[in-house]
This record gives structure tokens, sequence and C-alpha cells, in this order.
């Protein structure tokens, strides 16, 4: 007993500092999202909600405790939302990469033969080689890309293993502009949260709350909410079975990840001196220099 | 996808009512397939309606032949609509108009439809539990039958995945009849084997006509258990003393022999019946345990045969191999 109560306060509290860490908008926070799909948009505040997200699940958690598989789910459920979210504007930003190197190409070959235009219907079967390296802007959270100074790296599924940094092509053609995708940032976040914590406590708890009780621990209007909790399950398609394995790889990485925050902030706390983790790039160094003195 | 309109679907008649949603027979207005629609209202309140995203959840993932199929969800602002498969009618309403050729008590079943039954339920029972669900209200009227004999579990909304230990299960579950003594005893850290309680409380059921323990209140259906299966005791059932409902007024009973109110049935059947009606939870079979009991060997032969000359697992006796489900 008291040890599943330590676990779930710890877990809780992995998850409360993970989603701090989250707080820094990505992509410089400079633009605003404005995302296709209306599931999507009806998350999306116009203002970033003053309270943190640490305060905020702590008074979830505080009026409408709940079992820490809950809050753990929320993980795999933002997960599994941003991928299926993005997987559509990934398939037109692959489309229209191909179609512009096709472009590049038939404009090269342009002078040598009036057939290539007919290769244009035909590309998407080939895709050219470099269309891999295109990676979905961050799906916002699990970001190792914090602890290594680098707010924002682009990070797609799980944060046990990173993928390259890799900015998309420059942004003037309209595909590629990155407001189609889902990213869970500091605009929509508490929103996700009071969502799918509203949904989740339903589905695996026979403890829960009416939504309306939901709706005034989370700070919003019962309507808005009861809107919210239907798109949240659309988004996830109604499935919110997470095998016990998965739930259990997303608890390990959590706590591996908070092990590894520990560490770091320690670490940072020792050196005093090089109090720039927060902005410099060199952090992952300034670990090192750390790690070296001591 | 004109199909995910609700327009889309012919509104026939309405089948039943439960407590939060309305299920009405339909037909695709494209296909002319046959479906039943279960209508859920969104409470302003409540919002979607726990029942519904459990049922949806689970229905999704468990996609076996003794399991009702859910083919869609259609949504708008105030009402989700679950577009199911069609059954004919439910094993409650099967019994109730169901008089044997050769006399007998009305509601009781034929041997052989029995065992069909019983193995089509503990088919879909094994599915679930292997799938880590418990479905938590397993009565006749959640027991659809087509017009081919096949049986299939419905009505999800009392289910729930398990296998993390969590201390949220409720006791409140399983309509009171066919209710786990353990529940009744105010357990919250039951499994599987409450499925299999009302299993045996249905196979019964099916050659009697009559439910086995219609109790009134939790505790009068605690003493009809104890009439037949005897009073438990710290003997015979270790710890039972702990249980938040224990009582030490209650009435002395001996332990009845299960034929003596079944003379209807067979040793074997009597014998897988004893299993599953075990007062402690941990001595009640497993579903895919009751599967592999004599009782069962003929069709288990059958179903392998089949399996083995079309190359995948087929469904009940007495159909066409490659048969399609009932629309």
């Amino acid at each position: 007993m008291v040890a599943g109560l330590l676990t779930k306060i710890t877990t809780t509290n992995d998850q409360q500092h993970e989603h701090l860490h989250r707080q820094p908008p990505h992509l410089d926070g400079s633009t605003p999202l404005n995302l296709q799909t209306s599931s999507v948009l009806a998350f999306h505040g116009k203002n970033v909600p003053s309270i943190t997200i640490l305060s905020y699940l702590s008074r979830i958690n505080k009026y409408c405790p709940t079992s820490y598989e809950v809050f753990l789910s929320l993980l795999v459920y933002f997960d599994r939302m941003t991928e299926k979210v993005n997987a559509g504007p990934m398939e037109s930003l692959r489309q229209a990469n191909r179609g512009a190197m096709e472009h590049n190409r038939s404009a090269r070959s342009s002078s040598e033969s009036l057939a290539s235009d007919a290769m244009e219907g035909v590309t998407t079967s080939s895709p050219p080689p470099d269309t891999q390296t295109i990676t979905p802007p961050p799906s916002g959270y699990m970001e190792k890309g914090v602890e290594d100074g680098r707010p924002g790296t682009p990070h797609s599924r799980s944060f046990g293993s990173e993928s390259p940094p890799n900015p998309p092509e420059p942004m003037s053609i309209d595909p590629y502009n990155l407001s189609h995708f889902f990213v869970v940032d500091s605009f929509n976040i508490h929103r996700l949260v009071i969502a799918g914590v509203t949904c989740a406590s339903k589905f695996f708890s026979d403890i829960f709350y009416t939504n309306s009780r939901y709706a005034k621990v989370g700070g919003l209007p019962l309507p808005e909410l009861n809107h919210l909790e239907l798109q949240f399950l659309l988004l996830n398609d109604f499935r919110l079975s997470v095998p016990v394995e998965e739930i259990e790889a997303y608890g390990t990485m959590l706590v591996e990840f908070y092990a590894r925050e520990v560490v770091a902030q320690q670490k940072a706390a020792q050196a005093q001196a090089m109090q720039a983790r927060s902005l410099s790039e060199s952090s992952s160094d300034s670990t090192n220099t750390v790690r070296a003195v001591a | 996808m004109d199909k995910r309109h609700p327009s889309s679907f012919q509104q026939l008649e309405k089948l039943g009512e439960g407590t939060y949603a309305t299920v009405f027979k339909g037909r695709n207005g494209s296909t002319g397939q046959f479906v039943a629609l279960k209508e859920i209202h969104l409470d302003s309140e409540e919002g979607t309606p726990s029942t519904a995203i459990r049922e949806i959840s689970l229905m999704k993932e468990l996609k076996h032949e003794n399991i009702v199929s859910l083919y869609d969800v259609i949504h708008t602002e105030n009402k989700l609509m679950l577009v199911f498969e069609y059954m004919d009618k439910d094993l409650k309403k099967y019994m109730d108009s169901y008089q044997a050729p050769g006399g007998g008590p009305r509601g009781a079943l034929e041997a052989n439809t029995i065992k069909s039954f019983m193995w089509q339920l503990l088919r879909g029972i094994a599915f679930c539990h292997e799938n880590r669900v418990l479905h938590r209200d397993l009565k006749p009227q959640n027991l659809l039958i087509n017009t081919q004999g096949q049986l299939k579990l419905a009505d999800f909304g009392l289910a729930r995945a398990f296998g993390i230990p969590v201390n949220t299960f409720s006791n409140e579950v399983v309509t009171l009849w066919y209710r786990a003594p353990d529940v009744l005893l105010g357990s919250r850290t039951y499994n599987t084997s409450i499925d299999i309680w009302s299993a045996g409380c249905i196979m019964a059921e099916m050659f009697t006509g009559r439910p086995l323990f219609p109790g009134t209140t939790n505790e009068d259906q605690l003493q009809k258990i104890f009439r037949l299966m005897g009073t438990p005791s710290e003997r015979s059932w270790p710890g039972i003393s702990s249980f938040p409902e224990y009582k030490t007024t209650w009435p002395v009973y001996a332990t009845q022999e299960l034929r003596a109110i079944l003379p209807q049935m067979d040793g074997l059947g009597l014998q897988l019946l004893g299993q599953m009606l075990q007062m402690r939870p941990e001595m009640r079979c497993s579903a895919q345990q009751a599967l592999n009991h004599p009782w069962f060997a003929e069709l288990n032969q059958r179903s392998q045969q089949q399996a083995a000359a079309q190359g995948q697992f087929a469904p009940v006796q007495g159909m066409v191999a490659g048969q399609q489900r009932a629309y």
C-alpha cells in the first residue's frame, strides 16, 4: 500500500517535473499555432494559463484524486494523438517535398526532354531518398533536448531514442507550414491534461467524478470540458486501452528521465558558476565540465 | 464516408433500453445490412458516460467471434451512436420463449444447446481474460444469440481492464444474481474468477430455466448461495472473517450436492459446474481450464478438425464451414 502510494506520488511528481520543463514553448514560441483540425484547435488557448503545470496537476490530484496510471496514460495518449494527427501533414509534407524535388529535376531536365513532365504524376511511387530526413516538430514532451540544453529539439516518439535535430526545409511553401502539426505546448497543455484526466479516470478507475467537478477543478466552463472530452476521445479514436507493457515502459522511461533530471539539476546546482544551463547551447558541454571537475 | 452520418442508418424498432442508452434495430442504408444502434445521450453534468468510454475502448480491442462486433461510432455534439453487429435476441429472451419439444419446464434448454452456448460463452470470456479485460456483468441479458446458434458477449459498459494492481475496484458490479460470493462479501481485489462464477450461474439456469440464486438483497443473495454451497467458515475458507461483510450471525447451512438440484445434468457437466461454482475465488477454474474440460471434448475435437480443414479457427457446432455471421 505504502509502496503503491509512493510510486504514485513519485510518478506523479516525475511527470510534473517533466511537464514543468516542457514549459518553455517550442519553436521559440513566436509562431502562434493555427492547426487545421478543429479537434486539435479546440485545445489551443489564446493565452498561456498562468498556473504552472506542476500546480495544475497538483490541483487535479488534490481535488480529483486518482490512480497514477491515469496520469501516466496521459503521456501515452498525447503520443498517440501526436502521431495520429501528424500523420496527415507528414504525408502532405512528403508529397510536397517530392513534388518540389521533381519540380527541380524537371526544371533541370526540361530543356532535354518534354516527356519529363509526365513523370510528375509517377513520382509518388518513388520517393526521393532525402524525404526520409524530414522530422516532425517536437511532440513536446519527454524532451531529452531540455536536459541537453536544447529546448525544442525535434523529437518524435519516446524519450529513449533521440532523433537528430533536423529542422524542416524553409517554410515558404504551404505544406511546410508547421501550423499543420499537432504540438503539445504551453497553449494547449492545460486543456489536454484536464480533458485527458477526465477521460482516463472514467476508463481506468471505478472512482471518478462528474464533469462539472472536473470543469471546476480544471478552471474551464462545463460545456467546454464536455466538448474537449469528446474531441480528446475522437483524437484517440476512442481507444483508451493501454497494454500493461506499454504503461510499464512509460513508467520506466519516466523514472529514468526523472533520475537523469535530478542528477542534471544537482550537477547544475553544484556548478553555480555555470548558471547558463538554461539558455546556452553548451549546456551539455558544461555538464561534461562539471563531471570533469567533480 | 457517408457511413459516418446517423442518417445513413434507417432506424427500426426499439430493441431495449438501458440505464444510459437506448438500443434500436437499424438498417444500413447503402448495404441493407441489419445493425444494432446504441444511442447514448451525452449528459451535460456527466459528459460522456464512463460506460460508453469503456465499452467503445474495450470493444475496439476485442475482436472475437464470440464477442459482438462494434462496427462504428458516430457522434454528434449531444449523442453518440454505436453501431453493433445485429443479433436476434438475448439469452434471457431466448430461454423465456423456448419450450423443449419433449416437454419439461419452460425456459430449460436442451443439453446440446447448453453445451454449445457454454462453450462459446467460455471462449468469449477466455478471450477477454487473455486480453486483460474483466466483463463484470455476465448475465443472460448480456449474451446475444443469432439464428445460427452463435452466442456472443455484449454490453461491456461495466467491463474494465485489469493488470495493474490498483485499489479502485468497485464491488458494485455484476447484477446481484450472478455476483460472486467474494464480491458480495465486499472484496475489491477480485479478478477473472468473478466472470467464471457468473458463467456457472448461467449454466445452471439454462438447465432449469430459472435463475440459480435469485437474491433480493446483498445479504439475501449470500444466504441463497450458502443454502446450496454451505455456509463458509474459517475452516472451509481461511481468511473469510476478514471480509468487510463477514458476519458471525449467518445461519449455518450444510453443503448440498449440485446433483440434487440439477438432476437433469450429466456427471461431467456437474463436475465442470462444480469447478466454476467454487466459493473461494482462487479455487474456481479459469475459462481456459473450463474449455479443456472433458465435457467439451466433442466440441473441441470438432473445432480442431474444422480449423485444420479450413486452416483457421471455425466457430460453433452445426454450422456450415465458412458460413458468415448473420447481419
